[in-house]
């Protein structure tokens, strides 16, 4: 088919067989990829251009069926009608099943090209293909790519004016396309046998429950080990040497050089000198994103992309599958969670995968409640840790103790069942250098686009609340619940007005309030509970839609309140 | 027998699904097909999820679905 200006190309095909990479390598754009199914709920676009045209390129979410069964299956179907060109992305290693999505997609009359993604690793796995073979059987263009290291991307681009719109299989119940792709496989695909790689020998060993399990703590405890010291040692060694030596000589000399005193020298430096305390656009509103969040989200992320590319979590999930259960879940739901540790957006849009209305509700309140986002983790640990480690630990166990209680409520008034969990299980990869540096670069990148202005606005509102004695009338109002119920001094409700911006400034807030060791715990599991942060929020009435979302609400305060008082009565003074 | 009872480790053939057609679409999309051999992997205790290699693949099925899932050992 002819190429034309503005055509709209999809890429197409079952979950995780490389899609997103493929797009990343056809539009330059950086988009997140993951080794499990469901990386991708939601379409991206990107323009690619050739020969002179802009193309627009759409990374459709994968799916395995054009007959959805989740939320991310039906924005792929829906995407359909408006592409010009598909895209058939394949997994080479799995060439029957996903062949019979391929002979579904040649019966929407649309022009197609077949991509078989992952040929090295079918090589390694001693799968061998006719292409050529397989080319005249289907009657369209059939690439082999390997896309993380770009190899065949250029035949792909080259041969797209070769896409045609295929004659539809024979069948037209699924049964039939079954056999027809059965009689396929059998002329074009043959498995030669070899040994074991020390990679697969790991993947028996994860999966098995009873080396499974002692492994998973492993690998939590290495990950939060990790995750740690990058994150402390970049705060201690590089952040926070240039913050005090450099950029604090800087600012003070500049701002007062240019405003002496007065209201806007307040509003940039704040009154104390302390970065955390003074609440100034310039020391609180900058040191507070990037010298003490930015390290750990540098670190949490290094580490996620990690294990995510790996390929360990879907079989985290499965380990996880029972406990779930009990909270109205299944295993793959701990996915959403898992993202929520990093920012509770990915992590609330992540729900996309679960198949019910039910799950994502249960799944999304939890989050919202139960897991602190590492912008809010990286402050507790700030300002909590020097008192003791265990105290970080505790306010970490309190959360883990609601989500269970919240979620077993939940699973047991919410009418209804768990769905089962049915997922298949990717092969191990080593993750491939080049693409975790770009996924970590892309992860920080977005971070500091969405987090440092909406941090500034917050800095601002409270310089305006405080100014105004508005934060004395909330105080006053909010006194009962706050120093009565939870024995919290009243003046931390201004942060937990400011954590409806961002949770990380609410935290930091906590700071100057002298507060005891127990108070500061029950403020930050408080913080954590009481509401997601605006971000999230909207995030969550999207999926959630707004009736659903202001029932979740509703949970979330009456738990934070109820969490509240039981940590004031049952807590000990520690001193 | 269900795919429940079978031994991890042993093969075996699918018989047939005792479940409604949404459940039997899940599992043929996912290439979980009658009359196909596969080899048990794993069985998480306190009714966990099931594991199963067929071809190339590894499917993790939740123990209820894998429960109404008949297969018969070779």
């Amino acid at each position: 088919m002819e190429i034309r200006e503005d055509m709209k190309i999809l890429l197409m095909g079952n979950p995780n067989v490389g899609k997103s990479v493929v797009f990343n390598r056809l539009t330059g754009a950086r988009v997140v990829t993951a080794n499990y199914a469901g990386t991708t709920v939601e379409y991206t676009k990107g323009t690619m251009f050739y020969a002179g045209n802009h193309l627009e390129i759409i990374d459709v979410p994968g799916t395995y069926s054009l007959e959805p069964t989740c939320k991310a299956e039906e924005v792929a179907v829906e995407m359909l009608s408006s592409g010009d060109l598909i895209i058939n992305v394949a997994d080479a290693t799995n060439l029957e099943r996903n062949l019979h999505f391929t002979m579904e997609l040649m019966r929407q009359g649309k022009p197609m090209i077949l991509v078989l993604n992952l040929w090295d690793e079918a090589r390694h796995k001693g799968i061998h293909i006719d292409v050529a073979a397989l080319e005249k059987l289907l009657q369209i263009p059939v690439i082999t790519t390997v896309a993380v290291t770009a190899e065949g991307i250029k035949e792909l681009i080259s041969r797209l004016p070769e896409a045609v719109v295929p004659s539809p299989p024979n069948g037209q119940v699924n049964g039939d396309l079954w056999r027809e792709v059965g009689k396929i496989i059998k002329q074009i695909q043959r498995i030669t046998h070899r040994h074991h790689t020390w990679l697969e020998r790991l993947e028996d060993i994860s999966i098995k429950p009873r080396s499974g399990l002692p492994l998973a703590a492993v690998v939590i405890f290495l990950t939060f080990a990790v995750i740690r010291f990058v994150g402390e040692n970049l705060i201690n060694y590089v952040f926070n040497p240039f913050f005090e030596n450099l950029y604090r000589p800087f600012i003070y000399h500049t701002v007062s050089y240019a405003f002496p005193s007065g209201v806007i020298h307040d509003l940039l430096l704040g009154t104390t000198p302390d970065f955390i305390e003074s609440l100034g656009l310039l020391t609180t509103g900058i040191y507070v994103p990037i010298a003490m969040v930015l390290p750990y989200i540098f670190s949490f992320y290094l580490v996620l992309g990690f294990v995510e590319d790996f390929g360990y979590l879907p079989r985290f999930a499965i380990l996880m599958d029972t406990f779930m259960h009990k909270l109205g879940l299944h295993g793959f739901a701990i996915m959403p969670m898992i993202l929520g540790l990093g920012c509770n957006v990915p992590g609330a849009m992540a729900t996309r995968i679960l198949e019910s209305r039910r799950e994502k509700f249960i799944a999304g309140t939890l989050m919202a409640i139960a897991v602190p986002c590492m912008a809010q983790t990286a402050m507790i640990i700030g300002l909590v840790g020097p008192y003791g480690l265990v105290y970080v630990a505790m306010i970490y166990g309190n959360l883990a103790v609601v989500a269970i209680v919240i979620g077993s409520i939940m699973n047991a008034l919410i009418p209804g069942y768990s769905p089962e969990l049915f997922l298949e299980i990717p092969s191990y990869h080593l993750p491939h250098f080049g693409t975790l540096m770009k996924k970590l670069w892309m992860r920080i990148r977005g971070f500091l686009a969405e987090a440092i202005p909406l941090v500034l606005i917050g800095v601002l509102l409270v310089n305006i609340l405080f100014l105004s004695g508005i934060i004395d009338l909330f105080s006053n109002f909010s006194a009962p619940v706050i120093v009565k119920i939870m024995g919290l001094p009243k003046e931390a409700v201004s942060s937990l007005i400011i954590g409806f911006l961002r949770k990380d400034v609410a935290v930091g807030m906590l700071e100057p309030l002298n507060m005891t060791i127990k108070q500061l715990i029950i403020a930050c599991t408080v913080l954590s509970i009481y509401f997601p942060c605006i971000a999230t929020f909207a995030v969550l009435i999207k999926e959630l839609g707004v009736k659903a979302m202001l029932k979740a609400s509703l949970i979330m305060v009456g738990t934070a309140i109820a969490v509240g008082g039981l940590l004031n009565l049952l807590l000990p003074n520690f001193s | 027998m269900t795919l429940t009872e079978l031994e991890s480790g042993k093969q075996a053939r699918v018989i047939a699904f005792n479940g409604g057609p949404n459940m039997i679409k899940r599992l043929e999309n996912l290439g979980l097909l009658r009359g196909k051999t596969i080899k048990k992997v794993s069985n998480n205790p306190f009714k966990g999820p099931v594991v199963v290699k067929i071809d190339q693949i590894e499917l993790a099925i939740g123990h209820r679905m894998a429960s109404r899932i008949t297969v018969e050992p070779i």
